[in-house]
């Protein structure tokens, strides 16, 4: 029946008890309109005025379940994979593009002096400020040193779907750069060794061996110096806008940085 | 349109009066569908509360602790030959709610009349 159907619809995904609750509660009420003789246009009626206010008490139960549990809206969930877990790899291959800059302008025989020196200097030296940047990020989201009484966790822990599905498509965008990459681009084809790496290296902390749980303190002090220091250290992969890649490399990167408020720092896996 | 902090809405105040109805009946606890019912026949509306908009209210009202509810006993269901019914009863601070709303003009201009008791 529409109505059931209807109710069901609505109290998918919810906390078991408040979706249970409406369905009974509604299971009991339709036995009791039914009861009166109604013909099955008046309840169905009865169910389409209300699903406007259906709608809205979904959406209040799913924030008050949010709330409850701590955990971010889809979006923001979206948000900081997106520029928390996300972007490490591809500062890292920053990084890599930057460092072969400096080899290139190191070895390249019609450079002048002192360029040749000081360049690759300044360049391996932003690199340097790139990955202390990131190590000084991912510290801000390890556990305190003092911390309350560890526990056990659970071996596996549980990977929602959407997260599964974001893993499974990175995997999949990752593998198409490799095979194209192979066959043209150099580039294409660290970039996707990259990522495949990034998405072994997630998926292995989220459903690996036992972790012990500590209370997580970030260490907020850092994570300004670290901000500064990463987008400082994508500055030589700007600079080599004309090769395309490593600039837009770099405005993920920098994007990533900016866009992530305390917030999703604090909860995202990174 | 925004509600005014504590004010009640129309569908609330008729469902603490039917609460109220209820306990002048001498039958304390209502369940969703006479709740409907009960507002319909008060109102002479043609149609009975849509199910969103009425649980919904009863949902906002209980958590306001203005009405309290329980589960029936499932015996006293499978003995009648249907689902258990969800009871509600109106607390002290719904009826001091209601009183409140019907004495000042915050109150619906229609189907807050307290009436006679309710079936």
């Amino acid at each position: 029946m529409f109505t059931r159907f209807w109710v069901r619809t609505y109290t998918r995904g919810l906390p078991g008890d408040a979706g249970a609750a409406r369905l009974a509660e509604i299971d009991s009420d339709l036995h009791e309109h039914r009861d009166t003789g109604a013909p099955a246009v008046a309840i169905v009626g009865r169910t389409l005025r209300g699903i406007p206010a259906d709608v809205m008490w979904r959406r209040e139960e799913r924030r008050a379940m949010q709330a409850a549990s701590g955990r971010l809206s889809g979006f923001q969930t979206l948000w900081a994979t997106a520029t928390q877990a996300w972007f490490a790899p591809f500062a890292v291959l920053v990084g890599v593009f930057n460092v072969l800059m400096a080899v290139a302008v190191a070895v390249e025989d019609d450079s002048k002096m002192p360029g040749q020196v000081i360049g690759p200097i300044v360049v391996l030296a932003l690199t340097a400020a790139l990955l202390t940047g990131l190590r000084l990020r991912w510290r801000s989201g390890e556990p305190a040193a003092v911390a309350s009484e560890p526990t056990v966790a659970p071996s596996a822990t549980p990977v929602s779907t959407r997260r599964r599905v974001g893993y499974v498509a990175l995997a999949v965008v990752a593998v198409a750069a490799v095979i194209v990459g192979a066959m043209s681009s150099l580039y294409l084809l660290a970039a996707g060794v990259l990522t495949l790496a990034g998405v072994a290296a997630l998926a292995r902390r989220r459903s690996g061996a036992p972790r012990i749980h500590q209370a997580r303190t970030p260490r907020t002090e850092h994570v300004m110096l670290a901000d500064v220091l990463i987008i400082v250290g994508t500055l030589p992969a700007l600079g080599m806008w004309w090769l395309i890649v490593p600039a837009v490399l770099a405005l993920i990167v920098i994007g990533g940085v900016i866009g992530t408020g305390p917030r999703t720092r604090e909860r995202a896996a990174f | 349109m925004r509600r005014k902090p504590g004010a009640l809405l129309p569908l609330e105040v008729s469902i603490l009066t039917a609460g109220i109805d209820a306990m002048r009946a001498e039958e304390p606890e209502f369940h969703g569908f006479s709740i409907a019912k009960a507002i319909q026949e008060r109102d002479a509306a043609r149609r009975l509360t849509a199910h969103g908009t009425l649980y919904k209210a009863l949902g906002r009202l209980e958590r306001g602790g203005l009405l309290e509810s329980r589960w029936e006993e499932p015996e006293l269901a499978a003995a009648d030959g249907r689902p258990r019914r969800r009871l509600y009863r109106i607390t002290g601070t719904g009826a001091a709610a209601v009183t409140r709303a019907l004495a000042t003009d915050d109150a619906p201009r229609r189907s807050y009349r307290p009436g006679p008791a309710m079936p």
